[in-house]
């Protein structure tokens, strides 16, 4: 697992370990079940503090991405795949639940609608 | 306080010109003396400016080395520390009287004399001027920098290594003065002793209030 | 672990050290910066009782740093700038001095450090470099279990590479989560790396005491040219530097970067040597 941080950038530094490592995840760059590093060896290799890394790896767990286990380590959460599948699926559906009702609103009719969604799913 | 006792010890222990000074001392003031039997109190001077002289020195290595707040940093309150240097100088003290008494009987053995004067009434009138001597010395040390310090402790040698001029009927006369020879001179301990803690006490208190 | 409330101290030549308060939690570096001068050396000897304080509550290991001033002491590793032993000793003896003070000595800890620091023990202690004394200060420091470490400028005086090892030594010892340290340091660029709090103290002023999170999120560097400023934007700045080919300012509040909008600026990230140099311009 390759993590850069870029003192030049305003991005918190939390941020960028967030967000490079979740890319690794999903990426599958690191397999699920691995072991990450702990919160305080990566502080020492990144020469940062054990504050950010620690907010880095609460993130990534709140969204499913890591879990940690008392007195083991933190690992690669399993299933995680899954979870995300589920979490997409949810947001595409408040989404579609939202153009759903702005149609209703305006009066556009499903035929409509539906040649709307197939111009855009195709790509245009 | 044990481990600042044996700090002390080690520092004037360790090193080649510590073991030359403790080897060379008596044979020094033999030879200052004249082998002298006026030197009759020889044992007194020896043992008063030896116990003397080790216990400045660990103040005066402190000084030179910094090492006071390094001490001050260890698990030690500022009041171990100066009860420790004033068990450490009663320690001396006694360690000097048995320095002398196996120097001093060697040199008896070697060249067949027996001019020192060495009995218990002389320990005891020993250890009574220097637990007054001492309950000076010490708060000065705290109180004053080390320079004038230094200067009381030349007058304090100057004075002791002139008792191997005085005369000996005046010794004699000293020692058996009332209060300090009754009761085989246990009143005059008694004195020394409650001079000695009251000089710790204020000591302490001096110590504590010292700004670096 | 180590609770400073409403410390204070007056000297008589002036001097004072107003009534701070900070805090710092097992498992964590706080660094502790301000210009020379500032108190740091102050309060690290009042927080070890070497001097006296006038008022105000100094906490270590939830323990009353007076009443229990032994067995604090006994878990605290400190260690100071200068050299504070004796010169004529050799390393082996020094140690064999300080080993007896403390209860929970742990000689082999003792060597494996003065092998990895690569110091020969035997040697005269007026025979090191500085470097060599900071590393056998840290050895002693290090030896006891001690909870806590206490350094007092120990990088000041001591070329970048020797920095680094020792903050790489530092690196190692945070890796037990059960320790903390606490170190003054006016040798900023050390902090940035290792820090996870800073205390920041001026003039015998608490200034701030947070997180370098914190710290970085909160102020931010703005350059720009020199016709860009007008009286309502310099109150934003704490503190600005004007030139004929541009301004340079710290800001205190990210939020009023807005103010700046599309104007050409640039924004940065300070560093904490900015940070210090723009505050004490207020000041």
């Amino acid at each position: 697992m390759k993590i850069l941080i870029s003192n030049g950038s305003t991005d918190p530094i939390y941020t960028q370990i967030y967000t490079q490592i979740k890319a690794s995840i999903i990426k599958g760059e690191v397999e699920q079940g691995e072991a990450l590093p702990s919160i305080r060896s990566l502080a020492k290799d990144l020469h940062i503090s054990v504050i950010t890394t620690k907010r880095a790896y609460d993130e990534l767990e709140k969204e499913g991405y890591i879990e940690t286990i008392q007195g083991k380590g933190t690992y690669v959460a399993i299933q995680n795949l899954d979870l995300l599948k589920e979490q997409k699926l949810r947001v595409i559906e408040e989404l579609l639940v939202k153009v759903v009702n702005e149609s209703n609103s305006m009066g556009l009719r499903y035929n409509e609608l539906i040649e709307m969604l197939d111009i855009l799913y195709r790509g245009e | 306080m044990l481990a600042l006792i044996k700090k002390d010890f080690r520092l004037v222990t360790t090193g080649k010109y510590n073991l030359v000074f403790i080897l060379s001392y008596v044979p020094f003031l033999l030879m200052v003396s004249g082998f002298d039997s006026r030197a009759k109190f020889m044992y007194l001077v020896i043992v008063m400016t030896f116990a003397y002289m080790i216990t400045y020195t660990t103040f005066s290595y402190d000084y030179s080395n910094k090492t006071e707040i390094y001490i001050e940093s260890l698990p030690v309150t500022k009041k171990d520390i100066v009860r420790g240097k004033y068990l450490f100088s009663i320690l001396i003290f006694f360690i000097s009287v048995f320095y002398a008494s196996i120097y001093m009987g060697i040199i008896n053995l070697i060249l067949k004399i027996d001019f020192i004067v060495f009995n218990l009434s002389v320990v005891i009138g020993t250890f009574i001027i220097y637990l007054l001597l001492m309950g000076v010395a010490l708060p000065i040390y705290y109180k004053l920098p080390p320079k004038i310090g230094n200067f009381f402790s030349i007058f304090v040698y100057v004075f002791l290594l002139n008792m191997l001029t005085f005369n000996v009927n005046d010794l004699d006369n000293v020692f058996k003065m009332g209060v300090l020879s009754n009761y085989g001179g246990i009143i005059g301990v008694v004195i020394g002793i409650v001079v000695f803690i009251f000089s710790s006490y204020l000591s302490v208190h001096i110590y504590r209030n010292k700004t670096r | 672990m180590l609770e400073i409330k409403e410390l204070s101290k007056k000297f008589k030549e002036g001097f004072s050290i107003n009534s701070i308060s900070f805090n710092l939690e097992q498992g964590y570096i706080m660094g502790f910066i301000g210009p020379n001068g500032a108190g740091k050396t102050t309060v690290i000897k009042l927080i070890m009782n070497l001097l006296k304080k006038d008022s105000g509550e100094i906490k270590i290991f939830d323990l009353d740093h007076i009443e229990h001033e032994r067995e604090i002491k006994n878990r605290i590793g400190f260690v100071y700038d200068e050299s504070h032993f004796y010169e004529d000793f050799t390393m082996r003896q020094m140690k064999s001095m300080i080993q007896p003070f403390y209860t929970k000595w742990d000689n082999t800890t003792f060597e494996k450090y003065m092998n990895e620091f690569q110091l020969n023990p035997d040697l005269k202690i007026k025979k090191l470099s500085k470097g060599m004394k900071m590393k056998f200060s840290l050895a002693l420091a290090l030896s006891h279990n001690a909870e806590l470490i206490i350094m007092d400028e120990p990088t000041s005086g001591l070329d970048p590479v020797f920095r680094r090892e020792i903050l790489d030594i530092l690196y190692n010892i945070i890796q037990d989560e059960k320790v903390g340290i606490f170190f003054s340091t006016h040798i900023t660029t050390d902090l940035e790396q290792i820090a996870d709090y800073v205390t920041y103290i001026n003039d015998g002023n608490i200034i701030f005491s947070l997180s370098m999170d914190e710290i970085m999120e909160k102020y931010r560097i703005i350059k720009g040219g020199p016709d860009l400023l007008d009286e309502n934007l310099r109150k934003l700045f704490l503190g600005i530097r004007e030139t004929k080919v541009g301004f340079e300012g710290l800001l205190e509040d990210i939020e009023n970067l807005r103010l700046f909008g599309k104007e050409d600026v640039l924004i940065e990230k300070p560093s904490l040597e900015d940070i210090m140099y723009y505050t004490k311009k207020v000041n």
